[in-house]
């Protein structure tokens, strides 16, 4: 008689619970069947009543009851449950994303790292040098002697007699050379100082990438080789560049370099004042007179150096028009990058 | 240098147009600026580099020109006719008493002359090239200069003192008023021009007033001469004074056209004013340079260009640029350096570049093959990207500020160094004469700006260096400390920079244990600052600015600031972490409140539950300080949280719960702290 029951308990139980379409139909069977006063309740009272014998046999029958109906209750909750995250009204899923605000880093360094990942990949290992320097390592090491007009070209701030703020990272050219011996790949990134008049594109305080490679054998196609793999990096694919004869006492041969204007593509725009051209930086094979004074053979190694403005680069790879927002640390436009 | 093209085209005719000269001369080195058309002709603005005074004149360019056209030089005929009745030794005299500062003097005597206006045709050119006419004498003295680069004086021979001239130091304390009115201060140390008295000219750099060139002068005394460069160059700046003279000399003029110079100026005084040339000249001249020869080996410049040029095209842009070869074999050519390129042109690899530069940058290739070798990143670099890209994703922005600032402003705060900054001897502006001991001052600075342009939360970072000096006056280099320092204007602002640190520390895997001390640093205000360490060693500080400091540097709102040696941190960073295993067995929590008073701080309570050495405490952390209800006045109630662990079971209940109570126990006997 139990077991007759049963199996229509169960039997209606399945119907109902795979009709049941909200978790309150649910509920409601829930409490039905498995509630305090339910029938499964009723059914563990009724076993009382059963003649002793067959009271186990009765109570394993209502326990593999109450199991399945608990299994049809969990199912149809979960069934439900799935459902009615998708179909509440109450949750609105074209609302914008929870945003924990984002820092920024700034366009220097950015453009600098992306420069020292650039000649990393040459093979040019990154180093430093101090920005206070001695006088020595930042002109006459440099082929710059005193009293002599090239200077004028590098004016700078003095701390001491001897001591100055650099005004060219090419002073680590020095630092690296008179400590090792060739081969040579290096890259300096750094800060350097000028007493210029500031405006658009001059700052007192600014930022070069200078680069070095010495060993026997290093040719001005070296030179234009590394400066084109970079500029393809950093722009596109179809930049070009040039180098136009100019002076630099630490470099002869001595050259500007120039690329196509990233904006146009070299066809001419507002960007490069219509030549299609913008000045890059400036290169060339190391002086001998460098090499001397750093102790080099100069007959058994040569070597090419380059230097580029940071900022420069940055301003040509952002589109920023003017230098002094570098410094300015202004967030609504740091903000942008 | 600015220059006519039709001047130019006179001396060179080529058959270029002005803008594709202007092309052609750049692409080889002399820089066009600008080309502009004027009237009939253009006007070229050269920048001529220091490594070329022979640029610095129409003919300089001319040979340029040539070379690269392929066209010969043509100078004008040098005819003069000297009056053989009157002898430049009679009227005159120079003596020189400083051959070291003026190694060759040459002077003329022209008489009875008419000043007067300068013919149209050469105010023309004058005009064009940007100086003023004055007089048909000074005119043809400027005019002389912007032709062959010699800078001439005139001197009008009547105020003369002794009509003769003496090439000397100035004296201690001489003066002289210089022909644009300054009076200027003069040192033995500086040439001068005198007459039998007194100075009448600044040598090389310009000339008296007292002596000028006026209406009335009859009698000319002319002067071309060479004066050392270095020495020109010390006095200019000494004085504040450069003229188109000055900065020639300066760089050096060619040996060879002094004397020719002064006979062309002659030549056209004569043309122009009239007069009698005196016949002779003085020529006092202490050195001689010697032409100088230098060889190029063929095999050389292909190495040094990665490009082989042939013998042939060699020798065709020597000769182009009048440089003479004395001797050419298969291997080498030898040739002459001439006189207007003697301080350029030195060594094999000057000729080397006179080579590139005329054949082309362009003709070089790119080589295809560059040697591989391994560049790794440092630890350096890694940290410093590793904390740079970390602090942007937890909202901070980065900023770069000045090194250079107002001293006011560089002892705000001085974590580092109790004395005062490095000073600058010669700063361009009032507010950026010393190198910054912290980078907190300009954080500061920063937020003022953006919140006076309308910014409202402010979380900011730099990661950049500060100059703490060592010895400076014996010339030892200041330590450049790289600094990481934060500024937050949040609420919580104290706690969200501590935490920003720590969560530094993790990420650069920083070994060492950080400990902090109360102190009272700078723009802090009292009781809400620490000093902090890294295993004992200074690491930097943390605190709210004061009120006080607040309103001294206009900043709304009690911004916290943070700043650390990184440095430090860089040279204990692991970069990459050791891998601990995981742990086999589970650990249990145990949350716990204790009320205690308010003066008892978080890291006294720490520090006590630590030392209680309770078994298998795992960690201890704070999650909670409540003030109200339920707690009596002046306490507060701290909720943390115990994790314990044991590393070859399962703990118990039971004893996760006795050493709950012990750990009670020591706070109620350290602070009277009751659980809530």
């Amino acid at each position: 008689m139990v077991t007759d029951r049963t199996r229509q308990i169960l039997d209606e139980a399945r119907r109902l619970f795979a009709q049941a379409m909200t978790s309150d139909t649910v509920e409601q069977l829930r409490v039905r069947y498995l509630g305090r006063k339910g029938l499964i309740s009723e059914i563990f009272d009724s076993i009382r009543q059963v003649p002793t014998e067959e009271r186990p046999a009765a109570g394993q029958t209502a326990n593999e009851l109450k199991k399945a109906l608990t299994a049809l209750l969990e199912e149809a909750q979960r069934r439900i449950g799935r459902k009615e995250v998708r179909t509440s009204a109450l949750f609105d899923p074209t609302l914008p994303g929870r945003r924990p605000p984002l820092g920024h880093v700034h366009p220097l360094s950015r453009t600098t790292e992306e420069l020292c990942d650039i000649f990393r990949t040459l093979g040019f290992t990154v180093v430093e040098g101090p920005e206070v320097e001695f006088d020595w390592y930042n002109f006459e090491a440099l082929n710059i002697p005193a009293d002599h007009p090239a200077r004028d070209a590098f004016d700078t701030f003095f701390i001491t007699d001897r001591m100055l703020l650099r005004s060219q990272t090419s002073t680590v050219q020095i630092r690296v050379m008179e400590h090792a011996q060739p081969p040579i790949r290096v890259v300096a990134p750094g800060r350097c100082f000028r007493p210029d008049t500031e405006d658009a594109r001059h700052m007192s305080m600014f930022h070069q990438i200078e680069g070095l490679m010495v060993d026997e054998g290093v040719s001005f196609g070296d030179l234009k080789a590394v400066l084109h793999i970079f500029a393809r990096e950093l722009f596109s694919e179809d930049v070009r560049i040039r180098f136009r004869p100019s002076f630099f006492p630490f470099t002869e041969p001595s050259a500007e370099i120039d690329c196509t204007c990233p904006a146009c593509h070299g066809t001419g725009c507002g960007t490069c004042s219509g030549s299609g051209w913008l000045e890059l930086g400036g290169a060339g094979m190391v002086d001998p007179n460098v090499f001397k004074a750093v102790g080099y053979d100069a007959e058994k190694y040569t070597g090419f150096a380059f230097g580029m403005g940071v900022e420069r680069v940055a301003m040509l790879k952002y589109g920023i028009g003017d230098m002094r927002m570098f410094s300015q640390n202004d967030l609504r436009w740091l903000r942008q990058f | 240098m600015i220059i006519s093209y039709n001047w130019l085209k006179e001396l060179c005719p080529h058959d270029l147009a002005a803008d594709a000269l202007a092309e052609r001369l750049s692409h080889a080195g002399l820089c066009v600026e600008t080309c502009e058309a004027r009237e009939d002709d253009w006007v070229l603005e050269v920048d001529v580099t220091a490594n070329r005074p022979d640029c610095l004149s129409h003919i300089g360019i001319a040979r340029e020109a040539a070379a690269l056209t392929g066209r010969r030089v043509c100078r004008p005929e040098i005819k003069v006719a000297e009056d053989a009745s009157v002898r430049f030794n009679g009227l005159s005299s120079v003596k020189v008493e400083c051959p070291d500062l003026c190694p060759h003097y040459t002077a003329r005597v022209i008489l009875g002359v008419k000043v007067g206006p300068s013919p149209e045709w050469m105010q023309r050119r004058l005009v064009t090239c940007g100086l003023r006419p004055v007089n048909n004498i000074v005119d043809v003295t400027n005019y002389v200069l912007l032709e062959s680069g010699q800078p001439l004086h005139t001197f009008d021979m009547a105020l003369l003192d002794e009509r003769r001239i003496v090439v000397r130091r100035a004296g201690l304390g001489e003066t002289m008023v210089t022909i644009d009115g300054t009076q200027c201060r003069l040192s033995p140390e500086m040439c001068v021009i005198a007459d039998a008295r007194k100075p009448v000219a600044i040598a090389g750099v310009m000339g008296g007033l007292e002596s000028e060139i006026r209406d009335a002068t009859s009698d000319v005394l002319l002067e071309s001469a060479r004066f050392c460069p270095p020495n020109i160059r010390r006095t200019s700046r000494a004085l504040g004074l450069s003229s188109d003279s000055s900065c020639r000399f300066e760089r050096g003029v060619d040996p060879e056209n002094v004397e020719r110079a002064s006979r062309r100026a002659a030549q056209l005084i004569l043309e122009l004013a009239g007069g009698r040339l005196a016949s002779g000249l003085a020529d006092v001249r202490d050195d001689r340079p010697k032409a100088a020869e230098v060889t190029m080996r063929f095999e050389r410049l292909a190495m040094v260009l990665g490009l082989k040029v042939d013998a042939a095209d060699v020798r065709r842009i020597f000769e182009g640029l009048e440089i003479e070869i004395t001797k050419q074999t298969r291997s080498a050519v030898t040739v002459v350096i001439p006189s207007w390129r003697a301080s350029d042109l030195t060594r094999e690899i000057d000729l080397i570049e006179e080579v590139v530069r005329i054949h082309g940058y362009d003709r070089i290739s790119e080589t295809t093959r560059i040697p591989v070798t391994v560049a790794k990143m440092s630890a350096r670099e890694r940290c410093m990207r590793t904390a740079r890209h970390l602090l942007a994703g937890e909202g901070f922005d980065e900023v770069v500020t000045f090194s250079l600032i107002a001293p006011g402003k560089a002892q705000i705060a001085q974590p580092w160094h109790d004395g005062g900054p490095i000073a600058l001897r010669n700063p361009f502006s009032a507010d950026r004469t010393h190198l910054r001991l912290t980078n907190m001052a300009n954080l500061l600075g920063v937020k003022s700006f953006n919140a006076s342009h309308g910014a409202d939360a402010m979380d900011m970072f730099e990661l950049a260096k500060v100059y703490v000096p060592r010895n400076t006056a014996a010339d030892e280099q200041p330590e450049e400390k790289l600094c990481l320092s934060l500024l937050t204007d949040r609420e919580d602002g104290f706690l969200v920079l501590k935490g920003a640190l720590a969560n530094v520390l993790e990420a650069l895997h920083v070994e060492g244990s950080l400990s902090e001390e109360p102190a009272q640093v700078g723009p802090f205000a009292e009781g809400e600052s620490l000093r902090l360490l890294l295993d004992d060693r200074l690491l930097g500080c943390v605190g709210i600015v004061s009120e006080s400091m607040a309103a001294e540097l206009d900043v709304d709102s009690r911004p916290a600031l943070l700043e650390v040696d990184f440095d430090l941190l860089i040279e204990k960073a692991r970069i990459d972490a050791t891998l601990r295993p995981i742990p086999k067995f589970p650990s249990v929590e145990r949350d716990i409140a204790v009320v205690v008073d308010e003066a008892v701080r978080w890291s006294d309570l720490r520090c006590c539950v630590l030392a209680s050495s309770v078994e298998h405490l795992e960690a201890i952390e704070f999650f909670d300080v409540y003030r109200g209800q339920q707690v009596p006045a002046g306490k507060k109630s701290i909720a943390f949280s115990l994790t314990f662990r044991a590393s070859d079971r399962t703990l118990t209940g039971e004893e996760v719960d006795a050493a709950r109570d012990r750990v009670v126990a020591a706070l109620a006997k350290g602070f009277g702290a009751t659980l809530r």
